[in-house]
Parts: C-alpha cells; structure tokens; sequence
C-alpha cells in the first residue's frame, strides 16, 4: 500500500515536471499568437504575453499582404512547389533505397559512398554550380529546381533513412514472396511498402516542413513576386530602415505554420515509430 | 574495400572536375547571347526586371511608379522582383554569378567596392547618352558611384549621420533638443541625466554607432582620413587615446545604456525596449533609420534631427553623408538603352519622385527632391537631417576605412573600452598595432 501511494506521488511529481518542461517549449508559439495582436510598442516594449491594446486586423491586412500579391497566393504557390517535391522525393527514395538495401550490384559499394558523400557536401558549395547549371537548363523562376532534383532522388539523407529501415526488415518476408510467385518490383509494393509505412511517413513529414520553411534556396531560384512562396511572403517586407507592422508578419507565421502542425498531429503515430524504428535489427 | 575508397575519391574529384568546368564554359555562351539583344528595335515590346528590396511603403510606391512609367512608354513592361532585405545580397550575388540578375537592381554602397573589382558587371551610365545625370550632385555621384572611372551605379537617395530625437521625452527630461553639441556638453549632459535617474540615458547606441563615433573623433581631431589611402594611419597616438577616454568616461558615466545590454539590438536599434518605452531621448544614427524609429513610439510623439556631435576645434566635421542605397543597369542586360532610360525616368522625373516620396530617402536630383517636398511625402525631419548633413559634410570615407577587416579591428577595441576592459592608454596602443599589421597585410594583397 504504501509502495503504491509513493508510486503515485512520483508520478504526480513527473507529470508537474513534464507539464511545466512543455509549457516553456512551447511558450515561443503562444508567445508568437498572442504578439499578432499586439501593436509594434508593444511586441518590443514588454515582456508581458497579453497585449495592453488589442489589434484585431492583423491577420486581415496580413493575408491581403504587400503590393500585388496577398497570402492566398503564396498559400497556392507553396503547394504547388511542396506538394510535388514530397511525393517525388517519397516515391525516388524508396526506389533507390530498395535497391541498395536488397540487390547486389557492380560497383555498389563504390556507389553508396558517392551517395552518403553528397551527405556531407555543405550547401554553400554546391550552390553557385547547382545554380549556372539550373540557368542553362532554363528552370530559374519556376518549381523545377525543386521537384526534378527530387524526382531522382538527391536527398541522400531520405535515402539512408529509408535503406536503414529496408534492412531491419527480414529478408526471409523477400523470399517467401518470391516462392508465392512475387518478381523483384511487386516484393516492394506488396510486401515491402506496407511495412515501410512509418518510414515513408518520417520521410514526407520531414521533406513537406524543410520545402515548406525553406527560405535559402527559394530566394535564390525564385525571381517573381508572383511565385513567392510563403517563407518568402513573410519577409517581403522586412527592412531595417523601413516600419515594419510586426503585428502583421507574426500573424501570417501563425497562419503559415498550421499546415505543418496540423500534417504533423494528423500522422504523429507513423512518425514517431519511423524514427524510432530505423537503424534498429531484426 | 581499401581499393573501394580510392575509387569513390577519384569519381568525386571526377564529378567537381567536370563541375568546374562546366562553369567556365558557361561564360562565354551568354555573353554572345546579350549581344544580338542589344540591336532590339525601340518600339517593340520590350520587358524589363527591376529588383529591389525594402519594406511595405517602398514596394507600394515603387510598384505606383512603375505603372506610371506604363503613360511614359507604353512598350516597355516592368516586371517588379521585390523582397525584404533578408537574403537578398547572396541572390544579387549569385544572379550576378549566373548573369541572369535584373536589368536594374538596387545595391547597397558596401557591395559594389567588391563587385566592381570583380568583374565588369554594371553599365557605366556614362556612356549613355538616354541618362541625364545632370541633377545629381556631381561630388557626390564621383564619390560613390564611379568605379575605375566608370560611373557603375547612381544614388537613389541621400543618408545623412545626424541625432535623432524624441523632442517629447527630450523636454520633459529638460535636455536640449536644440543644443549644438560638442563631446564636452555631451558627456556633462550625459552624466546628469543618469544621475537624476539611473534607468535614464542620454544615448541609444549599438557597438557600429560607438566606432562612428570613434572615427568621427579621430577624423575631427586630425583633420584627415583615419585610414589613409597609402594604407598609412591618419592619427597618433595621443589622437587614439584621448578619443577612447572620452568613450570610457562617457560609458562609466552612464551617458549610454551599458553595451552588454544596448548590443542584442545590434543593427535594430528600433526595437531597443529602452527606446520604445521612452527612457532614451537622443539616438545618433543614419537620417533613413527616422521611420522605423519613429514607428515604435506612440502616437503623437514629436521626433526630430539635429546635426551630429561637432567638437569645438574640428578640423574637419566629420558628419557622413552617403547614398541609401545605388541603382545600377547590368552590363547583361538584353535592353541597356530602355533600363537606361527607366531610370533616368525614375530619378529625374517629377511625376515619379513625387509617388516615390522619402521610400529611398532624400532624392539626391534636387528638383525630384522639391517635388516630393511639394507632394508632402517627404518628413521634415529627414530632410532637415540631410541638408544639414549636406551643408557640414566632413571626409568621404576612403576604400581602406571602409574595409571590413579594418572595421572588424576599431569594433573589437571599442567593445573592449566600452565594457572597461581596457584603458584609454592600451586601447591606443592595441589599435595601432592591431592596424599597422592589418594594413601591412591588406597592402601586400593588393
């Protein structure tokens, strides 16, 4: 009896813990929530998290945004660069990783570790060459640069993620496929693919938040207001010697980051297994 | 596997051979490409990039002119590639690289020392007989738009060092706003408003306005550059450390908010809380910082310019007045005459610098400026700062001062004065050597 009452109260203790550690990791989100209602004097003024005056038509002026372009068509923009970029890059790496994780071929070894070498290019090197070569493709100012990159399979760290959790599953599934009458592609779609769920998951969770909020290279491919995607969208205004309505900017961030919330709430079960799972044996 | 290993690297070195190469190849296609552009006929349809960056007021006034420009010549299309200032040197930079940047693109003054050296990037203007540069101030257009004798880039409006007050809270505290100070009255001012109460201070400041102020001392003691040309210094010691005393004391005494806390708002000095909250009354910064400012204050708040700080028995003011930013024509374009021509519209015209207004700063055309005073888009303030910053210029800054390793070394010792880490005396010291050795290293470069 007394054991249990002392297990109780440890667990009470963990729970306050643990309540109080969630609350200062996602203090910055209500932080940001409340400070779009908040006027300029305020946001830098105080550290308090509720406004002294309320501003109301932050997320109206926000979305109705600079000039010519508003948020609805950034929203569109946005996915119509993610979506693509996801399923390309799900579908590429699967196939790659199948293949490294399964076949015997010449030259494999020598193959994977051009392709884990690619891992460990910083970006900055790459990003003057991958540039001219996209210009004399002619895809600067469009989606291209993004999707075709990840129509053949370029992220290599999707790829190692993906050939990780391939291997943990046994070969003896492969075989008893075969014996059933299975060839080589549908071992993958039949059997594989439906194992592999929480992995493709980690793998399109991650690819859809890091095109989502991806500021670098899209200011870098992409020239037209009209093409902006949302990461873009929200600095179009921010200058040092210009008022900036901070009120607005903060808004639309709240707005921009439900899509990735809401993905990540909507398959938290698949993702948190896919990295749990990967790289362990048998 | 050993064999393996060796194999991948000469692949590798394979793949960056072939890379590079693929680079320099790249060149010499485009450049034909842009030749046959030139011969384009005046009246056909012609489409011109234009990109700049800036905030909400800038684009909105930018883009009125550009449909204005639509009356002017009705052939021309201007396509707007418009963006916050994040992130938009490196897209410059790599457009450049690539030679597929903007027919006209907005610069910043740091940029261009290095693009020019670089490669032959920009049209020189003067070569083009559609550009009437005659409004500008000639002074001013040698100084910061001509490049190896060529004129690179134009000015696109003019940014004065001045004070910036907020007259409201600068009377209740029964400072001066009217004063012309010297580092004297400064200091005393200073002292006594932090002694009437220890959360007020006179300055608002961040570690580059201290190194302002440290050169601009240096510059009214000597009379001279601080760096000079032939990578000697312009001043002794004794020059060093009594400018560095002043800043010790001044510190010490509280005439600026301690560095530790007024350096997290490092570039954004606008978003200091001490600022906002009106316990700082005088911020010497440049004249186009006046919006964000201004912003942050409650309504109503008077805020106005002052010359900067003057010593008594200068040699020279030393109050800077530079470009907000340049316009150049890239030197790729498929249609240099008619960029030409956009921009010579867009600095001359009235029409255009009355929608434009103050978005750039002061115009530096003196009857672009008179329309847009006549518009009302102009603050007083602003322009107060930048003609009286106009009328007491001081030096223009040589190439070797503005360098940003030389820069690097006056931040690192007024950090370390400002944080009473060193005295006067070694700060001197240390400054000299420190820049003795740079410039000797910088001179076997060239």
């Amino acid at each position: 009896m007394r054991e249990l009452q002392h297990d109780s109260k440890n667990s009470w203790l963990n729970y306050i813990f643990l309540i109080v550690l969630g609350l200062v990791m996602v203090y910055p989100l209500i932080w940001l929530f409340t400070s779009s209602f908040k006027t300029n004097a305020d946001i830098f003024g105080s550290s308090r998290l509720l406004p002294t005056t309320y501003v109301w038509d932050a997320y109206k002026l926000g979305w109705q945004g600079t000039g010519q372009y508003g948020f609805e068509d950034f929203f569109i923009n946005t996915l119509k660069l993610v979506i693509p970029t996801v399923i390309f890059t799900i579908v590429s790496s699967v196939l790659v990783a199948y293949g490294f994780a399964r076949f015997n071929f010449p030259l494999k070894t020598l193959l994977f570790s051009v392709m884990i070498a690619t891992l460990m290019l910083p970006n900055a090197s790459v990003m003057i060459p991958r540039y001219i070569l996209f210009n004399k493709l002619g895809w600067l100012d469009t989606y291209l640069p993004f999707i075709i990159p990840a129509a053949f399979a370029t992220s290599a760290f999707f790829i190692y993620l993906m050939i990780q959790f391939i291997r943990g599953l046994p070969r003896d599934l492969d075989e008893a496929a075969t014996i059933d009458g299975c060839n080589s592609f549908t071992v993958l779609t039949r059997v594989l693919l439906p194992l592999c769920k929480p992995a493709i998951f980690s793998v399109g969770i991650f690819q859809f938040m890091w095109t989502w909020n991806d500021f670098f290279n899209s200011i870098i491919y992409i020239s037209s207001v009209s093409k902006f995607t949302i990461s873009l969208g929200l600095r179009l205004s921010l200058d040092a010697s210009s008022a900036v309505s901070w009120n607005q900017v903060l808004a639309m961030s709240v707005v921009s980051i439900v899509p990735c919330v809401l993905l990540f709430f909507f398959c938290q079960k698949y993702f948190v297994e896919g990295i749990s799972t990967t790289g362990l044996k048998g | 596997m050993k064999r393996n290993k060796w194999g991948a690297m000469g692949l590798a070195s394979l793949l960056l051979a072939s890379l590079l190469g693929g680079c320099s190849s790249g060149k010499s296609a485009s450049n034909t490409s842009t030749n046959a552009g030139n011969a384009a006929n005046a009246e056909e349809k012609v489409t011109l990039r234009f990109s700049w960056w800036g905030g909400e007021d800038r684009h909105a006034a930018t883009l009125a002119a550009i449909e204005a420009y639509k009356q002017v010549a009705p052939n021309v299309t201007i396509e707007a590639e418009y963006q916050g200032f994040d992130g938009y040197e490196q897209k410059i930079k790599t457009q450049l690289a690539g030679k597929t940047s903007a027919d006209i693109m907005q610069l910043d003054l740091p940029w261009l020392q290095e693009l020019t050296k670089k490669g032959d990037f920009f049209v020189d203007l003067n070569t083009q007989p559609e550009f009437d540069a005659s409004g500008f101030d000639q002074g001013f257009l040698d100084n910061y738009g001509m490049y190896d004798g060529k004129l690179a880039a134009v000015p696109t409006g003019v940014n004065a060092y001045c004070l910036i007050i907020n007259k409201s809270l600068a009377d209740k505290l029964n400072v001066d706003s009217a004063a012309q100070w010297t580092w004297d009255s400064l200091l005393e001012a200073g002292k006594q408003l932090h002694a009437q109460d220890s959360s007020k201070y006179l300055l608002l400041t961040d570690h580059a306005a201290l190194r302002q102020d440290m050169v601009t001392m240096l510059k009214q003691r000597t009379g001279k550059q601080w760096v000079q040309e032939d990578y000697t210094l312009g001043f002794t010691k004794e020059d060093a450390a009594a400018s560095f005393d002043w800043l010790y004391q001044a510190m010490q005494a509280g005439v600026y908010q301690p560095l530790g806390e007024s350096d997290l708002f490092f570039g954004k000095i606008d978003q200091n809380p001490k600022w906002i909250n009106q316990e700082i009354p005088i911020a010497p910064s440049m004249s186009s910082i006046l919006p964000s400012l201004k912003t942050v204050l409650p309504e109503g708040t008077e805020v106005i310019t002052a010359l900067p700080v003057i010593a008594k028995d200068a040699k020279d003011s030393g109050v800077l007045v530079r470009p907000s930013q340049l316009f150049a024509v890239s030197n790729d374009s498929a249609h240099k005459t008619e960029a030409v021509k956009f921009l010579s519209w867009f600095m001359n015209d009235p029409g255009a610098a009355a929608l434009l207004g103050d978005v750039r700063s002061v115009p530096p055309v003196k009857a672009s400026q008179e329309a847009a005073v006549t518009a009302g888009k102009i603050d007083a303030a602003i322009t107060n700062a930048v003609e009286l910053g106009l009328s007491h210029a001081g030096l223009v800054d040589n190439a070797v001062a503005n360098n940003s390793e030389v820069q690097k070394i006056m931040d690192d010792i007024v950090q370390k004065v400002s944080y009473g880490k060193s005295n006067a005396e070694q700060a001197a010291d240390e400054l000299i050597a420190s820049l003795t050795s740079k410039l000797k290293d910088l001179q076997d470069r060239e």
